[in-house]
């Protein structure tokens, strides 16, 4: 097993079972440096799951995970964002009775706070209205501009590797937009993505390759465009 | 990572692990205050220091060692939950066995001599708070601090209805063991909402004040100095143990006076009492109640959902333990024939909570085991006896760390399955 | 009856910022990791024996003035107290992070009688004290006809002195500072927090180690204020900080200094003006009417549990 270089994250074989159930079953996939991946399948599939071990938030009972060829399967949690790695969790996960500039600042945990009058205006340019709400209680927020910080706050770190699980779930059309744009041009500056989305269709537009993940095991993995014209995954994961 | 730079890292872990002990040790067991003054004692901090020092090295060493490491793993891992079926019926060699340690409890106290029958006579009053509150913590899964608080009721129930009725020990201790039923009934209902350690504090200090109150209300309990009853207390049903009446027991009997007889009949009693109880808890257990309880402890809001009338079960266990707790109070007085605040604290409620955590939380014989040892442990070894409560700490810390169900097995009573 | 008023605002301002420092303790761990730590009022208890051995060892080697001998007491009890904090919750929290809440309970309470009883041992059973270090005190208040009057003593006056200045830091750290922010996020949501950077194991101990120190703190000033103390004084303390933390809202932080000074104050007028022998029942009889009634306290928010 020798790692490639030019993958920044590589996974292999990964195994996990929440208590008897089996929720991955020997799941390999990997990224390039500079890419935007999909990973997508029905609810229930595994697809946080795949997103969440990365974090070592469920137990890890088989596998490997590697990240710039280093192994990485054995760090602990807090460990991971160290290296350069970001997570928009489904859900968002803001802390809610923290001021949202407080729960930016918490983003900058893994890098330390010599860049962070830098970052922020970056962050706020790009999100406007988090300048705005900067010291609201994060829980006031709503559901868009929450996500918003969310994405913010991951960004905070200035991440080789951002993961986003479901980042335009309960958004409106043109906020799902909004952050899609937004995830193009941070992929622009030096940032690989992967990102989940029920959203097949737009996900695989601004992507570069892709995941099918059917009932914890990756069914197809194929480029963006052939993934959009496979009879398969438009029945069953696009819609209309 | 390399043997070389695993043992640096031990090295340094171990040197972390000294200095700790050097500032923990050193000002509280290397100094001792005498008034205003202070004494020297630096021999046992560094006992203690380096004691625990070599002790942490060699669990690392041992830890790196792989052919040593297995087996010492095996014995101090955690054992969370124990797969286990139980039997549908008790083996005959374990029926024989029980029998024989009923008919020698029951030879015992003939033999033995007046310290240690009132010590066996205690154990079986531990034995009998352990299995009322293993009904409350084992069977239900609430954590009740406060169970001293009914021992107390007990005790000083029948102590003040001699007090101020002379009413005999037999009508006064079934009365006493009732009305502690009753608190217990009382304080079940505020705490029905509760659990976890809400529920803890909250019987923790429900047991407090009525320690205070025993305490500080002179005119009903004569307070700290307790209430003393005659000697002897305890009659063989109205008939006394005196030793000068004419019609006491022994000169019935026509046999010599002995101070024995007095607390043979009080084992007697109790013991049978103890074993009746005891029956009850293992019935109780494949009762409907006890499996409404089961479901209970595991998951109250799965339990409620199912249907289960949470009220009336959870003041079913308070109730229950409450009153064994007074049938154990009511002989406690028997037995000392006196009763003060100072007997009821905290530490009482602590220690009963850690025989039943010995034992294995719900585990009948095992509580009772726990119970009898340890009583007995502490008038056995002498020298142990001023860190008796310093053990039941270390006790309860390993083994919720190291076996969270008790060193018995937990036998639970399962549907059978029936083939299809 | 005026001066009597003052005269119990002031002694309940004192007692209760003691056990608001104590409450500290309580609240911040059960906001961290939703555990009572039985054993903090033993770290306590703890902190009043090393504050004691100081000043001895202390004035023995030389001596010096009050002020500087208190500060040295507090530099030196601080740091052993919230030493074993940190080793209480290494030996007895952390390995039942994820252990039913029962056995947590147990294990805490095993620790508490452990602490006690190793006291007990190590210096022995009786009552012990330190002589008096401050006097006298300033006169706030006299009555005109009985010509009793209000006193505030200087002893009074360094623990709200002590407290207010201890209150203020741990504001400002828990407000400000990023490590303060990690301690609120821990508690708001620890896996999101971990998933950020985090350290959450090594917040949990600094919880640990803030409540324990201030403990020490409160340590110092009780042995001031009272000069005795006995190897059990923790067990009553703590549920007194307890009874605080939650009138004041379990987890939050005001909350509990707020919940400290109104058990104090409600305490010193409940025993001055109705019954001292049972000024207890009184505390104990309010932590079970919070605990019934308004279990969220009063600047507590409410605990959402799934039904
Ligand atoms: N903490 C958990 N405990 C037990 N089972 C879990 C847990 N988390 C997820 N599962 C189970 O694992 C499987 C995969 O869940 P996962 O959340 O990864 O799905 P998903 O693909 O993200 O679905 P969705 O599109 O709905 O978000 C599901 O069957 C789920 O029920
Ligand atoms: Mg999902």
């Amino acid at each position: 097993m020798s790692p490639n270089n030019n993958n920044i994250i590589e996974v292999k074989d990964l195994d996990v079972f929440y208590g008897a159930i089996q929720a991955l079953r020997k799941v390999s996939l990997s990224i390039k440096r500079g890419e935007i991946v999909s990973l997508i399948g029905a609810n229930g599939a595994g697809k946080s799951t795949l997103l969440n071990s990365i974090f070592k938030i469920p137990t890890i009972v088989g596998g490997s995970i590697h990240y710039n060829g280093d192994d990485i399967t054995a760090l602990k949690t807090h460990q991971i964002s160290r290296l350069g790695i970001s997570l928009v969790p489904e859900g968002r996960h803001i802390f809610p009775r923290m001021t949202v500039l407080e729960n930016l600042l918490l983003g900058c945990t893994p890098l330390g706070f010599q860049h962070k009058d830098e970052d922020l205006k970056r962050i706020f340019a790009l999100f406007a209205v988090l300048k705005e709400r900067k010291d609201q209680a994060a829980g006031t927020l709503s559901g868009g501009e929450q996500q918003m910080l969310a994405v913010g706050r991951a960004l905070m770190s200035r991440p080789k590797l951002l993961l986003l699980d479901e980042p335009s779930l309960g958004l409106a059309p043109l906020i799902i937009r909004d952050i899609f744009k937004t995830l193009v041009s941070i992929a622009k500056e030096d940032t690989t993505i992967f990102l989940v989305e029920q959203n097949a269709r737009m996900a695989l537009k601004i992507s570069t390759r892709g995941y099918l993940l059917v009932n914890g095991k990756i069914e197809i993995e194929d480029s963006a465009k052939n993934l959009i014209n496979n009879p398969e995954v438009v029945e069953g994961y696009m819609g209309k | 990572m390399s043997k070389k730079e695993s043992y640096k890292k031990l090295f340094k872990q171990t040197f972390l692990f000294f200095l700790v002990t050097v500032f923990i040790f050193v000002p509280l067991v290397g100094i001792k205050l005498l008034g205003w003054k202070y004494s020297l004692r630096i021999p046992n901090a560094l006992f203690l220091i380096f004691g625990l020092t070599v002790i942490r090295f060699m669990i690392g060493v041992i830890n790196l060692t792989p052919r040593l490491r297995g087996p010492f793993r095996k014995v101090f891992s955690q054992v969370s939950y124990l797969p286990h079926v139980a039997p549908t019926s008790i083996s005959q060699r374990k029926k024989s066995l029980l029998f024989l340690v009923i008919a020698l409890s029951f030879v015992l106290p003939f033999v033995i001599e007046q310290y240690w029958l009132s010590v066996m006579i205690t154990a079986l009053i531990y034995v009998m708070l352990s299995l009322g509150l293993n009904i409350v913590i084992g069977f239900a899964g609430l954590l009740d601090l406060g169970y001293v608080a009914f021992f107390a009721v007990g005790a000083y129930g029948v102590a003040l209805l001699h007090h101020f009725f002379q009413i005999d020990f037999w009508l006064a201790m079934p009365i006493a063991a009732f009305l502690a039923m009753l608190v217990g009934g009382l304080l079940a209902f505020p705490v029905l909402r509760m659990h976890g350690d809400y529920l803890a504090i909250v019987t923790l200090g429900f047991g407090e004040i009525i320690r205070l109150l025993l305490n500080n209300w002179t005119e009903f309990t004569r307070g700290p100095n307790g209430v003393i009853l005659p000697r002897p207390y305890i009659s063989f049903f109205g008939i006394p143990f005196d030793k000068n009446s004419p019609n006491s027991f022994h000169n019935l009997l026509g046999i010599e006076y002995s101070l024995s007889h007095k607390s043979i009949f009080l084992y007697l009693c109790l013991l049978l009492i103890v074993i009746a109880v005891t029956y009850f808890c293992l019935r109780l257990k494949k009762m409907p109640l006890g499996r409404s309880w089961e479901a209970l402890r595991e998951d109250e809001i799965a339990c409620r959902s199912m249907g289960i009338n949470h009220v009336t079960i959870k003041l079913f266990a308070f109730g229950l333990g409450a009153f064994f707790g007074g049938i154990g109070g009511g002989f406690f007085a028997a037995l000392t024939e006196f009763v003060s605040p100072s007997s009821f604290t905290f530490i009482e409620s602590a220690l009963v909570v850690s025989i039943v955590v010995l034992g294995g939380l719900g585990s009948i014989p095992g509580v009772i085991i726990a119970a009898v040892v340890m009583t007995l442990l502490p008038e056995v070894l002498r020298d142990i006896a001023n860190v008796r409560v310093l053990m039941f700490g270390v006790v309860m810390v390993v083994m919720m760390i190291w076996r969270p169900r008790g060193l018995t097995r937990v036998l639970r009573p399962r549907f059978n399955k029936t083939s299809k | 009856m005026m001066w009597e008023i003052i005269q119990q605002t002031v002694n309940g301002l004192a007692l209760g910022s003691i056990y608001g420092l104590i409450a500290i303790g309580y609240t911040m761990v059960y906001g961290i990791i939703g555990m009572i730590n039985f054993a903090h009022g033993d770290i306590y208890m703890l902190g009043a024996y090393v504050t004691a051995i100081s000043i001895a060892v202390i004035s023995s080697i030389a001596s010096m003035p009050v002020v500087l001998l208190l500060s040295l007491t507090v530099l030196i009890v601080v740091p052993i107290t919230a030493l074993h904090g940190y080793v209480l919750e290494k030996i007895a929290y952390k390995p039942l992070r994820h252990a039913q809440k029962l056995s947590a309970l147990i294990t805490a309470i095993g620790m508490s009688l452990f602490l006690q009883n190793y006291i007990q041992i190590s210096q022995g059973a009786r009552n012990q004290g330190i002589p008096t270090l401050i006097s006298g005190g300033f006169t706030l208040w006299t009555d005109k006809i009985s010509s009793l009057s209000a006193v505030m003593s200087y002893t009074q006056v360094v623990i709200l002195v002590v407290t207010l200045v201890s209150m203020l830091t741990l504001a400002y750290v828990i407000k400000s500072t990023s490590l303060g922010r990690q301690c609120r996020s821990t508690q708001q949501d620890q896996m999101m927090s971990a998933m950020l950077g985090v350290n959450t194991d090594r917040v949990i101990s600094v919880v640990f180690i803030i409540g324990a120190g201030l403990a020490g703190v409160g340590s110092v000033l009780v042995t001031l204020n009272y000069g005795s103390f006995d190897f059990f004084i923790g067990f009553i303390a703590g549920i007194k900080a307890f009874t605080a933390a939650v009138l004041g809202g379990i987890g939050s932080v005001t909350g509990a200094m707020l919940g400290g000074l109104l058990l104090g104050m409600s305490e010193s007028f409940f025993s001055g003006l109705v019954n001292a022998d049972y000024k207890d029942v009184f505390a104990f009889g309010l932590l079970i009417f919070f605990m019934v009634f308004k279990p969220t306290g009063l600047l507590g928010t409410p605990e959402v549990t799934k039904v």
